[in-house]
């Protein structure tokens, strides 16, 4: 088969979605597939016309490749592609939308309250602030809504963190959430098809437990996968992140992260398109179901050619 | 940062516009004493120094050396910027003040002629040359021949002082349209360095501006500066700062980027007013809070100019 790989783009997550789309490509070869590298620039649309790829592989993250965008041109053209559908990807990056879906499924997730920017500065939203203590209490985690990584959230440990980190949130948005800051263990549920791979937890690094950012920062977090859960967690870690998954309408492969708390596990988001680096979580998931790298790739453009899946 | 990629311990002393603090670096010096470590080096760049711009005072550079002398101690002296200075006295560099007995000065072309040239200089007493050629030579076994031969050709014409006194006017044009730009479109609370030579300015916004995250937003906007945290090792200073180096543009581009960063910090400080001054009327603060949050003094102007 001809697959094309689109990587790259204009997100500031374009270095990720590289690497994601070099290693696909690798193991395209290695299927005995022809791998058409497309990074995605002004010449896209032109690209993929004049090559007709029997299937495109969508390797980018962040806005423009994991939001719908792409995808939408690639249903224009009439292309099939690995990973979710427009309208999943546009719920899957705004974090805001995506929770309103999954607390009208009853998929659990942590209480938030999502303010635009507008609000504080024309209709005087700082004044609705006030209801946060009262309704999510401290500490509480401040999100751009629309952004990937973990760019731009804070941690707010008393009242007066607020505004500095609502300032720093609204670099990268124009929306902004305010969540319920769940402790627990740090976990991610990756799906392939409609079947929830092994679980990875992320395990912070020695003193870092309260600490929200450093989580994030390379080499401070470990992984585990499996991850060592008991078989009631894990039932109920699975089942809420396959609930997820349907919710937001996904289809092909996403990545659901969670927390587990003591009363059970809450979503805080769904990853349309997840990284395939040789760090990232999704590989590691199959690898631990005994699906090597080749063999990953192989399902996901199986499942993007399923009729269902169109 | 570049001393911790070799897996070096760095201990990072405060800068001042008079350049380094010489009284932190004695007391760094004597706690170590005290602990019976012994420092390599002390690493400065005295004159308009990257990032801040900033330039060590006479009296600092004498004490500095003869803390060396008294500690036995190798500075280095980073100089790329020193012949860029567009006003005031030169100084004299640490090497000169100290003889060269216990100063490595380290000099480069990339600043003066061209940084594609990959080729620049070092002065240092003959035991610590020994071994700076020996590292030398098993990183890159030895400077490219022909580049070597084209520097010496350059300075063969003696054109060289011509060439750098055309950038010094250059550059103090461009200093003096940025500070100028700054003036007009930073928030009232930044503060900035105006430095006398070099490439760079540092500018400091209110403290709950995290740079790192203006920089998204600014770059949303087709301009970049560099965010104040990567020139520290410790990762949560800086974070207000910011690095703005005026050397690599036109007048009418730093107008226009400095007009956009600073619209970009506008309307932060816009937003943190909006937050800060109605939250006085919660009546949901704590009792702990700082007096300082909720004085009247600390709710920052609203800025009607660029909000409307």
């Amino acid at each position: 088969m001809r697959v094309a790989v689109l990587k790259g783009g204009r997100s500031l997550e374009r270095g990720v979605s590289l690497r994601s789309g070099a290693r696909v490509e690798d193991a395209l070869e290695r299927l005995g597939h022809e791998a058409l590298p497309i990074d995605a620039g002004g010449d896209l649309v032109k690209r993929l016309s004049e090559q007709r790829p029997d299937v495109v592989f969508v390797a980018m993250h962040g806005p423009g490749g994991e939001d719908g965008t792409v995808q939408e041109l690639l249903e224009i053209l009439g292309l099939p592609f690995t990973g979710p559908g427009v309208a999943a990807c546009a719920r899957c990056i705004d974090k805001v939308l995506a929770k309103h879906e999954l607390r009208a499924a009853g998929v659990p997730t942590p209480d938030w309250f999502a303010f635009n920017e507008t609000a504080f500065r024309e209709l005087g939203a700082a004044d609705a602030l006030g209801e946060l203590e009262q309704r999510l209490g401290f500490p509480l985690v401040v999100k751009p809504s629309r952004g990937g990584s973990a760019l731009g959230i804070k941690f707010a440990g008393s009242w007066f963190e607020v505004p500095e980190a609502l300032v720093s949130a609204f670099s990268y948005d124009e929306r902004v959430l305010l969540e319920r800051f769940v402790e627990g263990r740090e976990l991610a549920v990756s799906v392939l098809g409609s079947e929830p791979l092994p679980v990875v937890e992320a395990i912070p690094g020695d003193g870092d437990r309260y600490d929200f950012e450093a989580r994030y920062e390379i080499g401070r977090t470990e992984f585990a996968c499996p991850a060592d859960l008991a078989e009631h967690e894990a039932s109920a870690v699975r089942e809420a992140a396959l609930g997820a998954y349907e919710a937001i309408g996904c289809s092909g492969f996403s990545r659901v992260d969670l927390i587990l708390a003591e009363d059970g596990p809450q979503v805080l988001e769904v990853n349309a398109i997840p990284g395939l680096t040789d760090t990232s979580l999704l590989p590691q998931a199959a690898e631990a179901a005994g699906m090597s790298f080749e063999q990953l790739v192989g399902r996901m453009l199986d499942l993007a050619l399923e009729p269902a899946a169109a | 940062p570049v001393f911790c990629s070799y897996q070096a311990e760095t201990i990072q002393i405060e800068c001042d516009g008079d350049g380094m603090r010489i009284d932190e670096l004695e007391a760094v010096l004597e706690r170590l004493r005290a602990e019976g470590r012994r420092p390599k080096f002390v690493y400065s760049v005295p004159s308009f120094q990257n990032p801040a711009g900033v330039t060590m005072s006479l009296e600092r550079r004498r004490r500095l050396v003869e803390l060396a002398r008294l500690h036995e101690l190798l500075l280095v002296e980073d100089n790329p910027y020193g012949l860029l200075r567009f006003g005031g006295e030169p100084l004299p560099p640490l090497y000169q003040l100290d003889g060269g007995d216990f100063v490595i000065y380290i000099g480069t072309l990339s600043k003066i002629l061209s940084p594609g040239i990959r080729l620049g200089w070092a002065v240092a007493p003959p035991p610590v040359m020994e071994k700076i050629v020996l590292g030398k030579q098993a990183s890159d076994l030895c400077t490219s021949t022909l580049t070597q031969h084209f520097v010496r050709e350059y300075f063969g014409e003696g054109r060289w002082r011509e060439y750098i006194a055309d950038l010094v006017e250059l550059y103090r044009g461009r200093r003096d349209v940025m500070v100028e730009a700054l003036r007009e479109h930073f928030p009232a609370q930044a503060s900035w360095t105006e430095p006398q030579g070099g490439l760079f300015i540092w500018a400091s916004l209110p403290e709950y501006i995290d740079t790192g995250d203006l920089l998204a937003k600014a770059l949303r906007e087709d301009v970049a500066f560099v965010p104040g945290q990567a020139a520290f090792v410790d990762e949560s200073r800086g974070r207000n700062s910011m690095r703005l180096n005026f050397s690599g543009v036109g007048d009418d581009e730093i107008r226009e980027g400095v007009r956009r960063i600073g619209k970009a910090i506008a309307e932060q400080v816009d937003l943190y007013g909006a937050l800060t001054g109605e939250q006085e009327a919660l009546p949901e603060a704590p009792p702990r809070a700082e007096p300082a949050e909720t004085d009247e003094g600390s709710v920052l102007p609203f800025r009607k100019k660029e909000s409307a």
